[in-house]
């Protein structure tokens, strides 16, 4: 069953993400691939993330289909203006990709090639929209397509946007992209359940799908640096405490990634689990949380 | 305005290695209201290149001298005569100026003292920030007159990234997110709604773009 | 708004002495500029250094905020310091035309000493054999010294002015006889005729005039007065002669002014002097009757109250009836009033008013006789020095303008500068007004030595830079970009966006300079401190300093509001330049000195909350720090360039030796 067919089914969907390698050197990730397989619906692969030049997320997706993982081809709006990023979603899907998550990207500044030339010709909503046209038949100016693709088109939101502000426009641009085609949204970190739940809340009437996002946690310095650098996401200091006086680190992660998979079951349609770097735990995370 | 900077000395001093005369050359309009190419910044770097120049064992005569704008050749004829006596002219205009200046007086070497940085509006006690990027297809009607294209790091305009933190933006930490700018101004114009409205992608320009005005660039 | 408004106090000042000119020369210690502004309006700098009755301090701006500018005391610093120098060159004879001067006060003077340096042959006249009208005889010794006023006078006679003393008007020469040789007369003979009451028992012996009375003393009498004097009048000739009284022996001298403190036309100053000396002062009471046999015993006044307003604004004593009240008086001073000697005049054939002075055209002085001229005490009644002096100037004027046939001059319009807003008074640091030293009185009432000391240089420069430097500020050129960084940056909120370009209101500015050393297109001038005179001033004191100097020559530069008496500190290699707030000091002035080929530049900037300007030592930290990083740049070194204390120099002298000479110097000849 692909990703589309489970979210279609209904049950609580389990997405994971792997980020490619600086180089060619693939065996590693494939491993860890191969290690979640069958236990998830669908493995995010990411386009260049944190702007870190990077093997690209489209051939990683070809490569997990080749092993029976169904991808979701994470796409920005970084390094492509709107030709090439048409181009490269013609070609993915002639490659098998079914699924697309469209993001706007990191900034260039934040990764290893600070002087590359930030592109943004489109953002994540109207790339959303290209998407849905490209599956209708047609590219962005309205020139017919030759055979057209049929993505399914998923998207991003920030449930933890520190401000009303922020949030509120949260809300506003995931309803934007709805409209614009998404058909699923998968979240940034969440630590913080009655948080999520508010957001939850006020997104209902949208009928969309969401997947909680889980980070898991490796340190108590860890949560610090996401608390301190990374927009959204906030680790509660019962977390820290608990991951600074625990004797087994991925003991205390994965009971807390446990627990808060259990939280999200009644909340939402599904998690999306980023284990950075610790892939292969994500069995262990899914069997304590009882999936 | 055009806001541009001194570039650094060094790559200055190396644009000057071959010449001995040198006229150092501000601008009186924009660069001289953000305080970097004006008559003030003429002096103090005629002086420096003097010193520079004696220490180099390569002494330079550099003149000083500002004109009302480098980007029309009229005041560009005011210097004409007097140009005649340097080697180059170290234009301290922006990008547009330096190269007004060497339309007009295409025997004379022009360099640029500045780098040219951007479009934009004073924001308190010399500080200047970019405001426009020139794009050519405005929309500040939808965003509280506040432009997230040249004020946006990634120029979005269906509304901020997720990297926003403490209203702050993700990318040049020191700014404001714009998006909450503008949230925070259609909030006082009661026009929140504007947001929710679809931006579709821009236009772009083709460069060079030139602006001819019919009624008074007839025959 | 007041573009060619001048300070206030030059505006009050009857000969527009340009104040704010020598008060800021003697801020930065210049005391001979300061005399030569003061000398070229006024023959009389001693004198009016004394006793002039200061309409400029009524009118200085600086009382708005706690008290005016000493502007007296310091003209009679500027003064005292200069008396040996020869400030005047003596003129050429450059016109036929020869002028009769009657009268040697303060106006004949000023006119005889205006037309000598024109070039006019000028003779005084005088009934008495000493030069000098009311100011070498009318005024006490302890208050202006006759052989300063002789100086004066003698300086005047200096410039080819005959004078021929003891010849009255009427009694040795008539006019008619003066225009034979002379081709004007100018009458200048003042208004001394004392006018005395019409009370029962003015005949008295006993009851005296004031003026006479001094003019006696001054001559050297010593007038046998008895124990108990009273004094009837509040003029300066009233105190003058109580204070007189006391200094001959006195032992019980009593003022009756018919007005309250506050009206009394002598002042507070005077006032408290003669309080000092044991004087005392009825106020609110007038003499009704004196009696005695043949001489007076004892004086009737009655009490007064203050009812409504008279002709010159003040309110007018009106007697409160059943009042009286006797005092015992051996003699009686009047100092009520005088008048000119209007019978002399007007057997001269002059038009005389019915106050006995004589009628004019106008400032002009032309009389009613061709080639007869008036002016001073003579037309306007009792008047001050300074007005008989500038009454002077414009006659001597309009003499010349006579003579060589050209129109007459228009007055010009000294238009004051309006007062300093509120809000900006609220900015203005206050600082205290020093006090004057005065000999004690136990060791003045027995002689006739000067009473005030005068200040010391210290006390005139710290005195002096109290003041505001009205109108002397930052003026906006048409090259003006409008950058409107002025606006943003200036500590008192002056600047504002004008149609076109920046303005500021001159009559605000407190000429701080932060918005001229900021200007990025040069466009605002301080006035009181031109670019050109900053930069000529550093290179000559940077030749002065290179040709005595060892190795190492430093500049160093200070703050004289934080430091007025002088450089914070010495030190051989620096060379001291001071600047009324570095604050206002741009980057290239810190950057030039290195041009010069000076070694190193250090600044001493007040302490932090001590800036006069507010916000003075945030700009010059700011303008060094930038200036060091351009220094750093051309490869001079930012560590030459440096703010410092006294106690860091010797760690700043000694990095600065480590380094060596200024790099532009390698190769040029170095004394070691």
């Amino acid at each position: 069953m692909g990703f589309r067919e489970a979210l279609d089914s209904g049950k609580f969907l389990i997405t994971a993400e792997i980020g490619p390698v600086k180089g060619t050197e693939i065996d590693g990730l494939l491993e860890d691939a191969d290690l979640i397989k069958g236990k998830v619906d669908a493995i995010n692969v990411t386009d260049l993330q944190s702007s870190v030049m990077r093997l690209g997320s489209m051939a990683v997706c070809h490569l997990l289909i080749d092993r029976g993982i169904d991808p979701v081809f994470q796409m920005t709006c970084r390094d492509r203006n709107r030709l090439a990023l048409q181009s490269d979603l013609l070609s993915a899907w002639v490659l098998g990709i079914r699924n697309v998550l469209a993001l706007t990207g990191d900034h260039p500044t934040l990764g290893d090639h600070p002087d590359a030339m930030p592109v943004f010709d489109l953002d994540s909503v109207s790339l959303l929209r290209v998407i849905s046209r490209l599956n209708e038949g047609f590219d962005m100016t309205g020139n017919q397509l030759k055979g057209a693709p049929a993505f399914f088109p998923g998207a991003v939101v920030n449930p933890g946007a520190d401000n009303e502000a922020a949030l509120d426009m949260q809300i506003i641009k995931m309803e934007k992209k709805i409209e614009a085609g998404a058909k699923f949204f998968q979240t940034q970190g969440i630590y913080d359940l009655d948080l999520f739940e508010k957001f939850i809340k006020r997104a209902e009437g949208f009928k969309t799908q969401v997947l909680g996002g889980i980070i898991l946690l490796k340190s108590a310095g860890m949560a610090r640096f996401m608390n301190k650098n990374v927009a959204g996401v906030f680790v509660p200091e019962h977390f820290i405490k608990e991951m600074e006086e625990t004797k087994d680190k991925v003991k205390t992660s994965i009971k807390i990634a446990a627990e808060l998979i259990k939280g999200m079951k009644h909340l939402c349609q599904g998690v999306h689990i980023m284990a950075i770097g610790w892939e292969k735990r994500v069995p262990m995370v899914l069997e304590e949380a009882g999936l | 305005m055009i806001v541009a900077e001194l570039k650094p000395f060094k790559e200055i001093e190396n644009m000057l290695r071959d010449y001995k005369k040198v006229m150092v050359l501000g601008c009186g309009t924009c660069v001289t209201v953000c305080m970097s190419g004006g008559e003030r910044q003429v002096e103090l770097l005629a002086s420096a290149l003097r010193m520079a120049g004696r220490l180099e064992r390569n002494e330079i005569i550099a003149g000083e001298k500002t004109i009302l704008r480098q980007c029309d050749p009229e005041f560009i004829d005011q210097i004409k005569d007097e140009a005649s006596n340097y080697d180059a002219i170290l234009s301290m205009a922006c990008g547009a100026g330096v190269q007004g200046v060497a339309e007009r007086l295409a025997g004379i070497h022009i360099l640029p003292a500045m780098n040219t940085t951007f479009i934009g509006v004073s924001d308190g006690q010399g500080t200047w920030i970019e405001a426009c990027a020139a794009c050519g297809d405005c929309i500040l009607d939808r965003t509280g007159g506040i432009c997230p294209v040249a004020r946006c790091a990634k120029s979005l305009i269906n509304g901020p990234c997720g990297g926003s933190k403490g209203g702050l933006c993700e990318v040049s930490k020191n700014n404001p997110c714009v998006w909450q700018q503008i949230y925070a101004r259609l909030g006082k114009l009661n026009l929140i709604n504007l947001l929710k409205g679809m931006s579709q992608p821009k236009t772009r320009p083709v460069h060079p773009r030139k602006l001819v005005n019919p009624k008074n660039a007839f025959g | 708004m007041n573009d060619k408004a001048v300070p206030p106090c030059q505006a009050a000042c009857p000969i527009h002495t340009d104040v704010r000119g020598y008060v800021s020369a003697i801020a930065k210690g210049d005391v001979e500029e300061a005399i030569r502004i003061i000398r070229q309006v006024n023959p009389f700098p001693s004198s009016c250094g004394r006793i002039c009755t200061r309409l400029c301090e009524k009118a200085c701006r600086r009382a708005q905020i706690d008290e005016p500018i000493s502007i007296r005391e310091l003209k009679r610093f500027a003064s005292d310091q200069t008396l040996g120098l020869k400030l005047i060159e003596i003129p050429e004879n450059s016109y036929e035309e020869k002028i009769a001067v009657i009268g040697s006060g303060p106006a004949g003077l000023t006119a005889a000493h205006d037309l000598a340096l024109l070039g006019y042959r000028v003779t005084v006249f005088d009934s008495q054999h000493v030069l000098g009208g009311m100011l070498s005889q009318g005024i006490p010794d302890y208050r202006l010294p006759k052989d300063l006023v002789k100086k004066e006078v003698d300086n005047i006679l200096a410039l080819g002015v005959e004078a021929k003393t003891g010849l009255s008007l009427g009694q040795d020469f008539t006019l008619e006889e003066l225009l034979k040789d002379y081709q004007a007369v100018f009458i200048a003979v003042g208004s001394q005729k004392s006018l005395l009451p019409k009370y029962n028992g003015v005949e008295l012996n006993g009851v005296i005039a004031a003026v006479e009375f001094l003019k006696q003393v001054s001559r050297g009498h010593k007038p046998r007065l008895g124990k108990n004097i009273a004094v009837i009048g509040g003029g300066h000739t009233a105190i003058d002669a109580a204070r007189t009284s006391v200094r001959l022996g006195a032992s019980d001298v009593t003022i009756v002014y018919r007005r309250t403190v506050d009206e009394i036309p002598a002042g507070p100053e005077e006032v408290e002097h003669a309080e000092k000396e044991g004087i005392k002062i009825i106020y609110l009471a007038a003499p009704v009757e004196f009696s005695g046999n043949e001489k007076v015993q004892s004086v009737r006044f009655i009490k007064m109250q203050l009812g409504d307003l008279d002709k010159s604004g003040r309110r007018r004593p009106v007697p409160i009836e059943n009042s009286e009240f006797e005092i015992t008086a051996d003699t009686v001073i009047l100092a009520i009033g005088y008048m000119p000697d209007a019978e002399v005049l007007k057997e001269s054939g002059l038009n005389i008013s019915r106050s006995g002075t004589v009628l004019v055209k106008d400032y002009t002085g032309i009389t009613n006789i061709h080639d007869v001229f008036a002016a001073g005490d003579v037309v306007s009644g009792p008047q001050s020095v300074i007005e008989a002096i500038a009454s002077g100037r414009r006659v001597a004027e309009a003499l010349h303008h006579y003579f060589r046939t050209m129109p007459d001059k228009e007055e010009k319009n000294f238009m004051a500068l309006k007062e300093l807003d509120d809000g900006i008074v609220k900015l203005i640091n206050k600082s205290e007004r020093q006090k004057m030293p005065a000999l004690k009185v136990e060791e003045r009432i027995t002689n006739f030595d000067e009473v005030d000391l005068g200040y010391s240089k210290d006390q005139a420069v710290m005195e002096a830079q109290r003041c505001l430097n009205c109108g002397a500020g930052a003026v906006v050129a048409d090259n003006c970009a409008a950058c409107l960084n002025c606006v943003r940056i200036c500590p008192y909120g002056i600047p504002f966006p004008g149609k076109e370009i920046a303005e500021i209101d001159i009559s605000q500015c407190q000429a701080c300079g932060i918005c001229a050393s900021e200007c990025p297109a040069s466009a605002i001038i301080l006035q009181l401190e031109a670019k050109e005179n900053n930069r000529a001033e550093l290179e000559k004191a940077v030749d002065i300093a290179r040709e005595e100097t060892p190795e190492i020559l430093i500049i160093g530069f200070y703050c004289r509001y934080g430091s007025p008496i002088g450089p914070p500190f010495d030190e051989d290699e620096v060379c001291w330049l001071g600047k009324f707030c570095t604050g206002r000091m741009d980057e290239h002035q810190f950057i030039y000195p290195f041009e010069l080929e000076v070694d190193g530049v250090v600044i001493h900037m007040c302490k932090n909350d001590e800036c006069r300007f507010r916000d003075g030592n945030q700009w010059s930290k700011s303008h060094i720090k930038s200036a060091k990083k351009i220094l750093n740049e051309i490869g001079i070194g930012a560590d030459r360039l440096d703010i410092i204390s006294e106690e860091d120099f010797h760690n700043f002298r000694n990095k600065l030796h480590a380094l060596g000479i200024n790099p532009l110097r390698t190769g040029k000849k170095v004394k070691t």
